[in-house]
């Protein structure tokens, strides 16, 4: 549904920008900022697809040239067998895009008013607009304010009135950037099984998030970006192999057991010891998979039962690659 | 008051809504230009050169009176103000003044409408006349911003006032055309405002005539602009007290 | 079919709007005091200049001039849709913005009509003119014809300040500016040199203001037939304008990125 090969956008700053751009640092050259370095991307149809990244890895540029918002300068992109530079308009009647934020819809109108306006944008047939309007404010839960004007409403409500809006075109492929930003847990938690429903009935959604819990309850497979290009595209569920195939082990020394954990690290089977944030917490990186039982007996034997296997995390994975910049657990 | 001044400047450099005058002014005197022209009355450049100049630097002041209370950052000090209000009318003469020049500036831009667009002599015949009008003028016109200002803190609505403050102070003002074209029962309003002592003197000490009462009518354009911040600070220092007294100590 | 969808949606929305930006009350005290004095103001420039005739001269002029001014006020609700981040969803819809725009800002005209109208009726009581009966009777649909003249220009110049946003207000002021001194609105516009003569024959304002003065004038009602017909025409190159601008502004936002979600 989603194919892009070697796709590029560089900007070209002017003026007083450029200057101190140029100050900012020796990567800043000539006043080109590269926002997006040949990506390929291939998302088939019916995928939840997820791009993660720190602000300003070009996460939003991806998603800004693939909703025909913004020009490539490099590479080609093709959503829904269409190619966003020479079909847009082909693209345009595909696509549905929900922004983060508060912008994006007109407050001074009703929710209701909101959805019809948009949905003769989209060409919906004038038939259809209001059944279909009524239809997508129920789903999204604001039938009962849907003749409010929505300058009255919660981060929460607009988010869901912005996935509405994204829908009224009844699109194939979905975009969502940053869609949760600064909304509460509870209004998070709603907004992400309304996403489930629109995955449930087949569509392609991509999303882009700095959320990585966001990214493991949403995507079938996630891609992580930084510097404008894709680093790894791997499915949710199996990216912790990527740092190790096996699953480490978890440990809580009490205090008197402490002489214990350069003995620990002395074992064969042992790679190496690496303290967690909490007092006394080690993490062990065993060798291989069979080394496991091995090292968990040792510790059984040595009376260490505060004990945890697992496989790493997609977060372990994002740090690893990326660093902490812009995290959210 | 020198630093307030620094900061306007900076800011009415960087923004063009500011510089807006510095654009339309040239139109506006091609159009009281075309009037006088088209009616073979070219004795009235001089009345359409000054009374853009006046024009604009009326504009001036009344944006920037209705700007920097609706800069937010002023907002936030609005409490620290009401906390001084001698400081704060002060503080907003200050950085009224520099942004006159821009006001200024619109009179030179229409002499040289007049004498390169129309193909006009303008000569001065008074230029010591001349300079000192513009300056009480430039002087008067700040103070009278500074009450405006505080006028705006306390009604909080800027923007009617903002178009009240136009044309019915250039038709009362008699920036363009004298007093004497306006109903006799008007005129003496006309009188209070400073902006029609300015531009009876301003044209004055264009023509080649003697000036009259130079002194006295200096005295009027100062006088009302004391008038006029005199009355802006007692308008705040009461704004102030009222402010205290009821507890609602923030105005935004 | 489509088309007509698309214009009543957009002007739906503009009229929705529009009750937030006056409270009758800040009509009256503000936008309407300014209008009605600046007419006076440019009134009494004239009586200034020259007689009662020339007066009167301007006075119909400006009077009329400002439907032509509110109606460009569809720059402000460029604006505001730049503001609310609406603009960069409306170019990825569809629909070509330009037709978005031919419907947006029309209760400016609506506003505009009233305002004219209003001035126009007081300037008549205030100043007892010497203009024929006709100009009451006909004012209505010469006014509506100027308003959508304008306004259509008017949105070309909205296009323009969602490119360069820091400018807007010097492209609202300025384009009714322009008309305000070269369509016939204070001097006939034989008064100026020839090339801006002409240029102001395809300028909105000029041949609807001509018409006014015709029928003020008790001129020939085939005349001011004719001269309503060539602002329709003038109107309606500036809505095919309208139509292909938006449209060049919009992909060149694409190329350069300018088209964001947050203003």
């Amino acid at each position: 549904m989603i194919e892009v090969t070697g796709l590029g956008r560089v900007f070209v700053k002017k003026g007083r920008q450029a200057k101190r751009a140029k100050q900012s640092g020796p990567t800043a050259q000539d006043s080109r900022v590269v926002a997006l370095d040949s990506v390929n991307l291939s998302v088939p149809e019916g995928e939840t697809h997820g791009v993660l990244g720190p602000n300003g890895a070009g996460k939003t540029t991806l998603v800004r040239i693939l909703s025909t918002m913004l020009l490539p300068t490099s590479g080609r992109a093709l959503v829904a067998g269409h190619d966003v530079t020479t079909e847009a308009d082909q693209v345009r009647r595909r696509i549905g895009i929900v922004f983060g934020g508060d912008n994006g819809l007109y407050t001074r109108i009703t929710a209701r008013q909101n959805l019809v306006f948009w949905a003769t944008m989209y060409r919906v047939d004038a038939s259809v607009v209001k059944r279909r309007s009524q239809e997508l404010l129920e789903r999204v839960g604001l039938a009962d304010r849907a003749d409010e004007p929505v300058e009255g409403f919660s981060r929460g409500m607009r988010q869901r009135l912005h996935l509405a809006r994204g829908l009224i075109g009844d699109p194939a492929v979905l975009f969502l950037d940053e869609p949760t930003m600064g909304m509460d847990p509870l209004a998070t938690r709603d907004f992400r099984d309304l996403v489930h429903e629109l995955k449930a009935e087949g569509r392609t959604i991509l999303i882009t998030t700095h959320d990585m819990s966001e990214a493991e309850a949403l995507c079938d497979r996630v891609s992580l970006v930084d510097h404008g290009s894709i680093l790894v595209t791997e499915p949710t569920a199996t990216i912790g192999r990527m740092l190790s195939g096996h699953d480490r082990i978890d440990v809580t020394l009490r205090e008197d057991q402490s002489p214990l954990l350069s003995e620990l690290a002395g074992l064969p089977q042992v790679e190496r010891v690496d303290k967690l944030s909490e007092p006394g917490s080690v993490r062990i990186h065993t060798v291989s998979a069979d080394a496991n039982p091995v090292v968990l007996r040792w510790l059984l034997d040595a009376g260490i039962d505060a004990l945890r296997t697992g496989r790493p995390t997609l977060e372990e994975v994002y740090v690893h690659l990326v660093g902490n910049r812009g995290l959210t657990v | 008051m020198a630093a307030a001044a620094k900061v306007q400047w900076n800011t009415s450099m960087r923004a063009p809504e500011h510089m807006l005058i510095v654009v339309t002014a040239p139109v506006m005197s091609v159009i009281f230009l075309s009037i006088v022209r088209y009616n073979d009355r070219d004795d009235l450049v001089a009345n359409a050169v000054i009374g853009t100049g006046l024009f604009g630097i009326w504009f001036v002041a009344v944006d920037v009176a209705g700007g920097v209370i609706q800069n937010e950052r002023w907002m936030s000090t609005l409490d620290l103000v009401l906390a001084a209000p001698r400081a704060f009318a002060l503080v907003v003469c200050g950085r009224i003044l520099p942004v006159m020049l821009i006001g200024a500036f619109t009179l030179a831009e229409s002499w040289l409408v007049a004498t390169v667009g129309f193909g006009v002599q303008l000569p001065v015949a008074h230029p010591g006349i001349a300079l000192i009008a513009l300056i009480v003028t430039l002087l008067a016109t700040a103070c009278t911003a500074t009450m405006l200002a505080t006028f705006f803190v306390i009604s909080r609505d800027t923007t009617i006032y903002q178009n009240a403050l136009s044309y019915p102070f250039y038709i009362l003002g008699g920036v363009v055309f004298p007093l004497s074209v306006l109903p006799d029962w008007i005129q003496p309003l006309g009188r209070v405002i400073f902006l029609s002592w300015s531009a009876d003197l301003l044209r004055d000490s264009l023509s080649g005539d003697e000036v009259h009462d130079v002194v006295p009518r200096l005295g009027a354009i100062a006088g009302l602009g004391a008038i006029a911040l005199l009355l802006g600070i007692v308008l705040i220092r009461k704004a102030a007290d009222r402010a205290r007294r009821t507890g609602m100590v923030s105005l935004a | 079919m489509m088309v007509k969808q698309v214009i009543g949606q957009a002007a739906f929305v503009g009229f929705a709007e529009f009750k937030h930006v006056y409270t009758p009350k800040t009509w009256l005290t503000g936008w309407m005091l300014r209008l009605v004095s600046q007419v006076v103001f440019f009134g009494l420039v004239g009586k200034m200049a020259g007689d009662r005739i020339t007066a009167e001269y301007v006075l119909l002029g400006n009077a009329v001039t400002v439907i032509a001014i509110e109606a460009t006020l569809v720059i402000t609700t460029a604006s505001l849709e730049r503001y609310q981040g609406t603009y960069p969803m409306l170019v990825v819809s569809p629909t070509n913005m330009g037709l978005v725009y031919l419907g947006r800002g029309l209760h400016w005209v609506l506003a505009g009509l009233g305002s004219s109208a209003l001035v126009f009726a007081l300037v008549w009581a205030l100043f007892r003119p010497d203009w024929n009966w006709r100009v009451a009777v006909f004012a209505l649909p010469c006014l509506i014809v100027i308003g959508l003249g304008a306004y259509v220009y008017g949105a070309i110049l909205a296009a323009c300040s969602l490119r360069h946003y820091k400018f807007r207000w010097v492209y609202l002021n300025f384009g009714f500016m322009v008309l305000m001194t070269f369509c016939g609105t204070n001097v006939p516009r034989s008064f100026w040199p020839a090339p801006i003569e002409w240029a102001t024959q395809v300028l909105p304002l000029s041949h609807g203001l001509t018409a006014m003065r015709t029928l003020a004038a008790a001129g020939p009602l085939s005349d001011v037939l004719g001269q309503l017909g060539l602002e329709v025409c003038v109107a309606a190159l500036w809505a095919a304008l309208t139509l292909l601008f938006f449209e060049r502004i919009a992909s060149k936002g694409r190329r350069d990125g300018s088209l964001n979600f947050t203003s």
